[in-house]
């Protein structure tokens, strides 16, 4: 099932957020994590990642460094590993938050769940 | 990597204004590619397919490129002025904190205008009185203007005593009356006219009187030797002596009568002072505290730049009337001969009591002296030998006394001298050092130990700047001449990059510097740069090296580090296997300065004695240019990949990369250090209390010589109190 290019891209920040939460990564990484965890289901497209990356190092959530990449993957090439910020985890708790009260209400409705 | 250049290219165009950045996302982009093409090729594909996939994958180029200029727009516009600040501000406000620190301490070392030399804040607060006695004091007035400022005091207070004894005091000095030659009437007219003021003024005072009388003899008579008549004088040995007494020419005998009744009038008065030492004292309670060096210095020379009549006159008067007394003598005239031998004795002990330095206490002594051995003849000539044997005793004393005064004068305390600063050093040379003084030297050592580390700072920022500048010039001329693809990047280390170059390279070698210097007081700030200029060299120079060398290898490291990572290619970092053997000729080195610097602390490298002039502490000097010499090869084998001809644009875009660090280096060095160096010597400069060495008005009270002084005191008291029998009888 294909999701809409809308809800794909309102769910990129959440997800790059929650990505990093517990280990730096780099974009080709999160594109793979991403597609094993989903099954497929939330396929991006590659290139889309990275705009949302520099936004979000540029507004303080994440930060970005330079380093070498495991020997045994890509020797003597380098790779830029993001990490999530103090201000990331804030705005990936409020994320979460909102996407709870967003769930609830949506499933309210299209699910005939309780009023 | 050759693969992906056109579609990075193409996805990167738009951030073309940020050349750091486009860089920076391109290589992200092309490990993006690298990675995924891998996989493709793991998959099964071909080259040509896995690479195809992977641009495919990355999405549409035309999109991607348009996503990426938006998400970094709000970040190229901010770096694009933290760029143009670095490059216009940087560089500047770095020369403006030189500038600033130069200022503060060009005082020291420049002449001073005559406008400039009293600062305005010094006459705050200040009465109008108070203000004309300060500003007539410049040492820079010279010759009628010194005059005319003293007499306009005078004029303006004419009942005060101190300001007409310095205006006579500088017409002496600058030759509008001087004893230099004989005077006509007119000018002896003129002369006597403004005594005769003097004394109206300043009645208690035999000055006048005295000064009156030399003039008057100058004009009536010629003193020479006389090579017939001596007296005896025993040295300390036991030797005899044999002295010449002075004989007497009288021209006009009616001034000379004149000369002995100044001369008598003189000798009942309670004083004889020229009023200089008053003067200097009235100056000196007006000055506020220094609030530096320089402050103090030229204080200190208004302080004591007052005039002091030339003594010479009363010399000659006491010679004038001691041959006369000789001529009374052998006229017959036993009472009046002996009267004016005691006179002379009167008057050095007058002169002698009110002594407020070394000068007029040697005058009196030496006038006491012609006075002892003249009373030898005179009571020879009366047929009194037992007196004249006494008088002969009493001479030789006084001889004895004062040659072994004065020949320890010369002993100066080199553990004193080592104290004292380079200021004192020198001013204490020529005094000699009184023995028995004794002073404080703490205050002004410390303020010029922060004057040399100030100055030491600045030749250190301006080395650092001139480095700066050279590699901005450098790199100013392969922005023109360069191919836009080779043209130097301004790259941006991060401000973590910065916090710790500053932290390690300024931060931490000051601060172990000055925790060494002023808080284990390892580095023996007890002694004055005079006995330490060497060591304190050598503490300098390490220190700017180490600052130099963690600044450089910090900043090469950082700019190599994101050169590398936007994929320029680089000089290969040393190892350390590489750098071995220079680390050993550096760890001998610093072992060197180690153990001289300990070895110095303990004793036994301490110098035998201060000897600023021949820079005895070679060793210091020496193991500094060593350090020096070791840190230039360091740079230049540290730095020799950067010749690479692979590397130019690496080089270049270090150049250009490492100006706005040294540069905001400068600054923050400059103006904390600066601060707190300056804060140092004011607050020392505060500390000081009065003067040392060129304590004129406390010269004899500091020193041995006070007991000099007490004699004449005593004689004095004595002698006068006889005359008020005498008179009373």
């Amino acid at each position: 099932m294909d999701f809409s290019k809308d809800l794909i891209r309102g769910s990129i920040v959440p997800i790059v957020l929650a990505l990093l939460k517990d280990r730096p990564m780099y974009g080709y990484e999160m594109v793979k994590v991403v597609n094993a965890r989903t099954g497929g289901r939330l396929e991006w497209k590659e290139g889309t990642l990275y705009p949302t990356l520099h936004r979000l190092q540029a507004g303080g959530f994440i930060s970005a460094r330079w380093a070498d990449a495991p020997a045994d993957e890509a020797p003597g090439r380098k790779r830029k590993y993001y990490s999530i910020a103090r201000k990331g985890r804030t705005e990936l708790a409020r994320r979460r938050e909102e996407w709870r009260q967003f769930d609830l209400a949506v499933n309210a409705i299209m699910l005939g769940g309780a009023t | 990597m050759k693969t992906w250049d056109k579609l990075v290219d193409l996805l990167t165009d738009r951030l073309r204004v940020d050349p750091e950045l486009r860089l920076d996302v391109a290589e992200e982009l092309r490990a993006h590619l690298e990675d995924s093409a891998a996989e493709f090729r793991q998959a099964g594909q071909s080259d040509e397919e896995a690479v195809a996939s992977a641009a495919k994958a990355l999405g549409d180029p035309q999109q991607l490129a348009d996503e990426l200029w938006q998400a970094n727009r709000r970040r190229i516009r901010i770096r694009g002025v933290l760029r143009w600040g670095s490059r216009v501000a940087l560089v500047p406000g770095a020369i403006l904190v030189i500038l600033i620190l130069m200022m503060g301490l060009v005082e020291i070392f420049m002449p001073v205008n005559k406008e400039g030399y009293i600062s305005a804040s010094w006459l705050e607060g200040l009465s109008e009185e108070q203000r004309f006695v300060l500003e007539s004091g410049s040492p820079l007035m010279l010759g009628t203007e010194a005059i005319e400022a003293a007499k306009s005091i005078t004029d303006r207070w004419p009942n005060n005593p101190v300001y007409y004894g310095n205006y006579v005091a500088q017409m002496y000095t600058w030759g509008e009356i001087s004893f230099d030659e004989q005077p006509n009437v007119d000018r002896l007219k003129k002369i006597l006219a403004v005594l005769d003021k003097g004394e109206r003024i300043d009645p208690d005072n035999a000055f006048y009187n005295f000064t009156k009388a030399a003039w008057l003899v100058l004009a009536s008579s010629d003193v020479s030797k006389d090579t017939t008549r001596t007296y005896d004088m025993v040295n300390q040995e036991g030797k005899l002596h044999q002295i010449s007494c002075w004989k007497i020419e009288i021209h006009d005998l009616d001034l000379f009568k004149r000369a002995l009744a100044e001369f008598k009038v003189g000798l009942g008065k309670g004083e004889f002072t020229t009023r200089a030492a008053d003067m200097i004292e009235l100056r000196g309670r007006l000055l506020p505290e220094p609030r530096g060096l320089q402050d103090y210095m030229r204080q200190q020379t208004l302080a004591v730049v007052v005039a002091i009549p030339p003594l010479g006159g009363y010399k000659k008067l006491a010679r004038s009337v001691l041959a006369h007394a000789i001529d009374l003598a052998v006229a017959g005239q036993h009472e009046e001969s002996v009267d004016l031998v005691d006179g002379v004795e009167l008057m050095a002990a007058k002169l002698g009591s009110r002594a407020r330095d070394i000068v007029d206490l040697l005058l009196a002594h030496s006038i006491r002296l012609e006075g002892l051995g003249h009373a030898q003849c005179v009571y020879k000539e009366m047929g009194l030998l037992d007196q004249a044997q006494f008088a002969q005793e009493v001479y030789s004393q006084a001889v004895t006394q004062i040659r072994k005064v004065i020949s320890s004068r010369a002993l100066i305390d080199e553990n004193q001298l080592r104290h004292a600063g380079v200021f004192d050093h020198f001013v204490g040379l020529i005094t000699r050092f009184p023995p028995g003084y004794t002073v404080d030297f703490e205050p002004r050592r410390t303020a010029e130990q922060f004057v040399a580390a100030e100055i030491g700072l600045l030749l250190s920022l301006c080395l650092l700047v001139l480095l700066a500048l050279l590699l901005g010039g450098l790199a100013l001329v392969s922005l023109i001449i360069q191919r836009p693809g080779n043209k130097p990047i301004l790259l941006f280390v991060g401000w973590s990059g910065i916090g710790k170059i500053c932290l390690l390279a300024i931060v931490v070698p000051v601060a172990v510097y000055a925790l060494y210097a002023y808080v284990l007081t390892a580095s023996d700030r007890v002694y004055g740069l005079n006995y330490t200029a060497g060591k304190t060299l050598l503490e300098f120079v390490v220190t700017l090296g180490a600052i130099c060398v963690l600044l450089l290898g910090l900043g090469y490291s950082a700019v190599r580090r994101r050169a590398e990572e936007i994929g320029l290619v680089v000089p290969p970092a040393l190892r350390l296997r590489d750098r071995r053997w220079i680390a050993c000729v550096g760890a001998l080195i610093a072992l060197a300065v180690v153990v001289y610097l300990v070895g110095w602390w303990a004793g036994p490298f301490k110098p035998k004695g201060p000897r600023l002039r021949q820079f005895d502490s070679i060793h210091g000097a020496f193991l500094a240019i060593a350090v020096v010499a070791f840190l230039l090869f360091w740079g230049l084998r540290e730095f020799a990949g950067l010749y690479w001809r692979k590397c130019d644009h690496f080089r270049r875009t270090l150049y250009r990369s490492l100006v706005p660090i040294i540069a905001a280096a400068v600054i923050v060095v400059g103006i904390f250090c600066g601060w707190a160096l300056a804060r140092g010597e004011s607050s020392a400069a505060k500390r000081i209390t009065g003067s040392s060495a060129m304590d004129f008005c406390n010269e004899l009270e500091r020193s041995d010589f006070r007991l000099f002084r007490e004699n004449f005191i005593a004689q004095h008291t004595e002698m006068m109190n006889r005359q008020e029998l005498g008179t009373r009888d």
